[in-house]
């Protein structure tokens, strides 16, 4: 090693062995790095490729076109485009008021005692597996929402054209509610994020101005966090528009563009993951899927870059300092 | 009172109430699947294979099943992942190159499992012809592993202080020494987290393996064999006409749910760990 | 000149670590009172007791009294808390404007307590900012995000902003902290004409800045009251060891 007899002048640098490792191990992780970022371009590549051909005979009429019919080649997405719609829309309308009230008391009124749990209890919603949810849906919620809860809607509400539908237990309501639970921990996760994210400095200006909590919390905090809330709105969309298992056995799968509630439909992901198994035989069929798989990797890159300018966004203007 | 007091509290109470109601389906859901599965658990169902078409005999194929998938996904993921946090964190000054990582890191933890399940049909099984196989799930897995890791590995990295890695380059050591002899020490709590949170993600998905692993009667005997697993066989045996196999599925379901909560719990009792002893 | 406020025999506890010593002095009405001392001497934390901050922080208990106009300020039959905030008003050491526009800004406190037409609101908004000295330079852009506001801007924007409810007593805590020092001798300047109207509270540990701008001055020293009077007095002649130590920087 260092000669300790050398003056500081003369220190040699007997070290390019160690210098090769240095440089071979950069390059190891830079081809390791290389890999990770590669691997999304890769996926969008095959995506594209598989779905060039359906592309190719029906062009972009496939997105609007309404038919669809495997055995005389007639492909047309778009019943599945709006049944993802139905579902998560709805799915977003019955989780948002819930998650954002929630992230609201986590973030600005919880007491320290019960943060804890009721933070770990969100948390742990999330880590159910999509599968078990699936699994609950359709062997308890399908069954009630059939003979409970949808009756129930009709007699007293039908007059909204939403409940005026034939209550079959499988169908949007289903997935929207299956969906809705299956959101709450992101929404509340990012929401209560764009809260704590305020400093506490702006709190204190509106108390110190005699404000009360309340409206402190409803006209100053909550809508310096809204670009975050935006943010987590934009992300559970698509999470919702993504989801695959739960959705897929509580909502009917039938192909037919939903009037109300209580209507089956088929989503996107749903027909994917019933049908690729015997299209890839058929080209045409096993593209025209690609087509749906394609239209999902294109919303989904979509919303996540949207969200991650939202929350640089949030960042850079609320946490104001000189 | 006050009418601002009053309705302060008034807004307390009502926030309060509407987050215990949030709390409500997850209580529901998991007593259901607890109820149901714990009475189907017994040690045959666990230690015995399928019989007679799954009417018989045990889960025993899908426990495997899923511990390999899980530990082959691991094993490529975490490299590449934790490998390329490394060279962000320690190896490029900031801007373009961790950017565009990071982004794509984003993008890829977005992307909707059946996507991940049709590429890996695609690319695995017939590009790659490694056909339907155990392999095949597990790459399709460890695609999907790999934002999570590296987000954790990345955030622990820039955790550990600045001074630390300055007083080993002082001391003359190379960036490759500092990095894993200092640095990653210092962040191995947060990696651990970060795979077994990643873990806790995929052990339970089942899309990705609906075209990519098959499904199996016996425990797979090599890499290129069809397997099966837990959430795929709580799929079709719930979608199966009969009560025996409902009864399995939520036996099943119980199994997952716990092995998951089990490995999100010690995540959060490891980062509890963390931060407490952060010395800096 | 009578007093605005009478602080007496206040004590005050974050738990059991109790930060305030049986501390007794009165503020002169349309004064400035500077509270000085080194960091960690409480004078914060007494000055967000003045205006009841510190209700917020766990385990903080008081003893004593603080009478403003009157009325013991801690006496929660006679006084509402809320009211007491428009009465007195609080600028912070950091700049903190909210997101909003200028305008919204200044508007938001008449707001909460009860101001809902908008030529009064626009009339209270011209108003702050004249007295704030920031009139001239924003009435052109009233709606511009007050983010967008330089340091000793945003500050004079709190000012503003603190003023809008038309409080009787303003604290400052160490206003010109963050800013350079034109910014923080056009803070100054404006204080002394604003006491004209409002009661002033100053914390600083800036002598200097005591010696130009405030007309009394109380030292306090780990929690305790030292000395207190006329701020030329005190600083050319101090009575107590402590508080000629300050002085000389000997100890901050």
């Amino acid at each position: 090693m260092i000669n300790l007899k050398t003056t500081n002048a003369e220190v040699e640098f007997p070290h390019s062995e160690s210098k090769r490792v240095d440089s071979i191990g950069r390059v190891g992780l830079l081809i390791l790095a290389a890999v990770c970022a590669f691997i999304v371009v890769l996926i969008a590549v095959f995506l594209l490729v598989e779905s060039l051909p359906a592309l190719y005979t029906y062009g972009l009429g496939i997105v609007s076109s309404t038919e669809w019919n495997p055995y005389i080649d007639r492909f047309g997405i778009f019943v599945f485009i709006v049944g993802s719609l139905w579902v998560s829309s709805f799915a977003l309308i019955f989780a948002l008021p819930l998650g954002l009230a929630t992230s609201i008391f986590l973030a600005e009124y919880c007491p320290p005692s019960l943060r804890y749990p009721l933070r770990t209890a969100v948390e742990l919603m999330a880590a159910i597996p999509s599968i078990v949810y699936g699994l609950w849906g359709f062997m308890v919620l399908v069954p009630w929402l059939r003979y409970s809860g949808e009756p129930f809607l009709r007699n007293n509400f039908g007059f909204i054209p939403f409940f005026s539908g034939e209550p079959q237990g499988y169908g949007v309501l289903a997935g929207s509610l299956l969906l809705a639970i299956m959101l709450l921990p992101t929404i509340v996760a990012i929401s209560e994020d764009a809260f704590r994210m305020l400093p506490s400095t702006l709190r204190e200006a509106s108390m110190a101005l005699g404000a009360s909590k309340t409206e402190t919390t409803f006209k100053i905090v909550l809508p310096a966090a809204l670009p975050g809330i935006a943010a987590a709105v934009l992300l559970s969309l698509g999470r919702a528009l993504g989801e695959t298992m739960a959705v897929l056995m509580v909502t009917g799968n039938t192909m037919i563009i939903p009037k109300t509630l209580f209507d089956p439909t088929y989503v996107m992901t749903s027909v994917i993951a019933n049908q690729l198994g015997y299209a890839f035989a058929t080209p045409l069929y096993r593209s025209a899927l690609f087509v749906v798989a394609l239209a999902l990797l294109i919303v989904s890159i979509c919303f996540t870059a949207t969200a991650r300018i939202l929350l640089r966004y949030a960042m850079k203007s609320r946490s104001f300092g000189i | 009172m006050s009418t601002k007091k009053f309705l302060d509290m008034v807004t307390y109470a009502v926030l309060l109430l509407l987050s215990l109601l949030v709390v409500i389906p997850f209580v529901l859901i998991v007593s259901n699947i607890a109820i149901n599965g714990v009475g189907n658990l017994s040690i045959e169902l666990i230690t015995q294979l399928p019989s007679e078409m799954g009417l018989k005999g045990g889960i025993l194929n899908a426990i495997v099943g899923t511990f390999y998938l899980i530990i082959i996904a691991a094993v490529v993921s975490v490299p590449l992942s934790v490998g390329a946090a490394i060279y962000i964190s320690e190896y490029t000054r900031s801007g373009r190159v961790r950017e565009m990582i990071e982004f794509m890191s984003d993008v890829l933890s977005g992307i909707p499992s059946i996507v991940f399940g049709a590429f890996g049909f695609t690319f695995f099984v017939y590009y790659m012809n490694m056909g339907i196989s155990l392999l095949a799930g597990a790459l399709t897995l460890a695609v999907m592993m790999i934002p999570t890791v590296l987000r954790a590995t990345e955030e622990s990295l820039k955790a550990v202080s600045r001074s630390l890695r300055e007083a080993s380059y002082a001391l003359g050591a190379t960036r490759w020494t500092t990095t894993w002899s200092i640095t990653i020490r210092s962040a191995l709590p947060g990696v651990i987290t970060g795979i077994l949170l990643a873990i806790g993600r995929i052990g339970g998905e089942t899309a990705p393996l609906l075209f990519t692993a098959g499904y199996n009667i016996y425990l797979p005997t090599s890499l290129f064999d069809w397997t099966a697993s837990l959430p795929f066989i709580i799929f079709i045996f719930t979608e199966s006409p009969f009560p025996q196999l409902h009864a399995k599925a939520f036996a099943a379901s119980f199994i997952l749910v716990i092995m998951m909560l089990g490995i999100n719990l010690t995540t959060k009792i490891i980062s509890r760990r963390l931060s407490r002893g952060v010395v800096e | 000149m009578s007093d605005k406020i009478e602080i007496k025999n206040l004590s005050a506890w974050f738990g059991t670590n109790k930060v305030l010593k049986d501390i007794t002095f009165g503020i002169k009405e349309n004064q400035i009172t500077a509270i000085m001392g080194p960091s960690g001497c409480g004078k914060t934390t007494l000055i967000r007791t003045i205006n009841r901050m510190n209700d917020f922080v766990d385990g903080f208990h008081v003893k004593g009294e603080i009478i403003l106009d009157g009325t013991n300020i801690f006496n929660d039959h006679k006084t509402d808390v809320f009211e007491l905030r428009k009465r007195v008003g609080m600028v912070f050491q950091k700049p903190n404007p909210f997101p909003m526009s200028i305008y919204d800004n200044i508007a938001y406190g008449p707001g909460v307590h009860g101001v809902s037409n908008k030529q009064e609101l626009d009339q209270i908004v011209q108003e702050s900012l004249v007295k704030a000295a920031l009139w001239d330079e924003v009435k052109d852009r009233l709606h511009a995000s007050a983010v967008s506001l330089s340091g000793g801007q945003q500050q004079r924007l709190c000012i503003a902003r603190a003023l809008s409810v038309r409080p009787g007593v303003l604290l400052l805590d160490e206003p010109a902290a963050y800013l350079d020092p034109i910014s923080a001798a056009k803070i100054e300047r404006l204080l002394a004409d604003l006491k004209k109207e409002v009661t002033i509270v100053l914390v600083t540990h800036n002598v200097q800045q005591a010696i130009r701008v405030s007309d009394c001055a109380a030292f306090l020293y780990l929690g305790e009251l030292v000395e207190y009077g006329d701020t030329a007095r005190i600083l050319e002649s101090p009575r107590d060891k402590r508080t000629e130590a300050f002085i000389t920087g000997k100890i901050g």
